[in-house]
């Protein structure tokens, strides 16, 4: 039984890195168009999320945990805005680094993952299911 | 009465564990599936036709402890405490270095959730012969 309860701990651990990572998604999404208020001052950087792999010495089994989140050093993209508070001399606004069609493709990985990972759980708790119907019959 | 004692029983109570621990395995493949430099794992296949030959066949369990003489006692548990053997997939299927395929790991896990839903059938219809030899009051 232990072994199915180091199942679902691990799994439950990548559903919790999973859902970090599509919060850090949405704030990208979500500051797309996230501007400096004044001139000179750095919008918006992209945030990145990377993972490890770490031992659970209680259980022996590797769970998944959220290594850093790390900023983008990706250079900012430039728009020629005059009018804009945050415009330089040129009358250039630096833009956030995010590009929505990456994010979106983040997007639907950190989902498709998750997805895995909810699979597993209902084929576990199918399973311990079964083992409790053993007694029955 | 020792239900492992019965050879089939004692060769299922072995793939239920076997299947215990290949879930566990590929859960941790799967919680893995985006951690860069992640190595996935898979137990070495059990091969159930040995098993259930070695736990018929045998007159004495594997393991077992030697009896030099007359009086020692002869233990009923089997000695077959499962010890999976883990093997390491290592061709690269990403840049990163992760090798786990999440398309093989679903697979693995519908078919190890298939797998134990016949093997505890198997068991309760094995209880269930037993059960029919003791006669109606036993069920």
């Amino acid at each position: 039984m232990s072994s199915f309860d180091d199942t679902l701990k691990t799994a439950a651990s990548a559903m919790t890195a999973q859902t970090l990572r599509l919060r850090t998604i949405s704030e990208n999404i979500a500051n797309a168009n996230s501007t400096a208020a004044t001139a000179g001052a750095d919008p918006y950087r992209r945030k990145l999320v990377t993972f490890k792999n770490v031992l659970d010495h209680e259980t022996g089994s590797s769970a998944v945990k959220v290594d850093r989140i790390v900023p983008d050093a990706a250079p900012f993209e430039l728009k020629y805005m005059p009018g804009h508070p945050a415009a330089d001399g040129n009358g250039y606004v630096r833009m956030p680094n995010v590009n929505p069609l990456v994010e979106m493709g983040d997007l639907r990985e950190a989902q498709r993952s998750y997805q895995a990972n909810v699979d597993v759980i209902d084929a576990t708790n199918t399973m311990i299911s079964r083992a409790i119907d053993m007694l029955r019959s | 009465m020792d239900l492992n004692n019965m050879p089939l029983l004692a060769a299922l109570t072995k793939k239920i564990n076997w299947l215990t621990a290949r879930q566990k395995v590929v859960s941790e493949n799967v919680g893995n599936a985006d951690t860069p430099g992640f190595k996935a794992s898979d137990l070495r296949p059990l091969d159930f036709r040995k098993e259930l030959a070695e736990v018929t066949h045998s007159t004495s369990p594997k393991l077992a402890p030697v009896t030099t003489d007359a009086h020692h006692l002869v233990g009923t548990e089997f000695a077959t405490k499962l010890q999976p053997e883990i093997e390491k997939i290592t061709t690269d299927r990403e840049i990163n270095g992760n090798t786990v395929s999440l398309e093989d790991e679903m697979m693995k896990v519908s078919e190890t959730s298939s797998d134990y839903q016949l093997m505890t059938n198997l068991y309760k219809k094995q209880v269930g012969l037993i059960k029919t030899a003791i006669g109606r009051t036993g069920s």
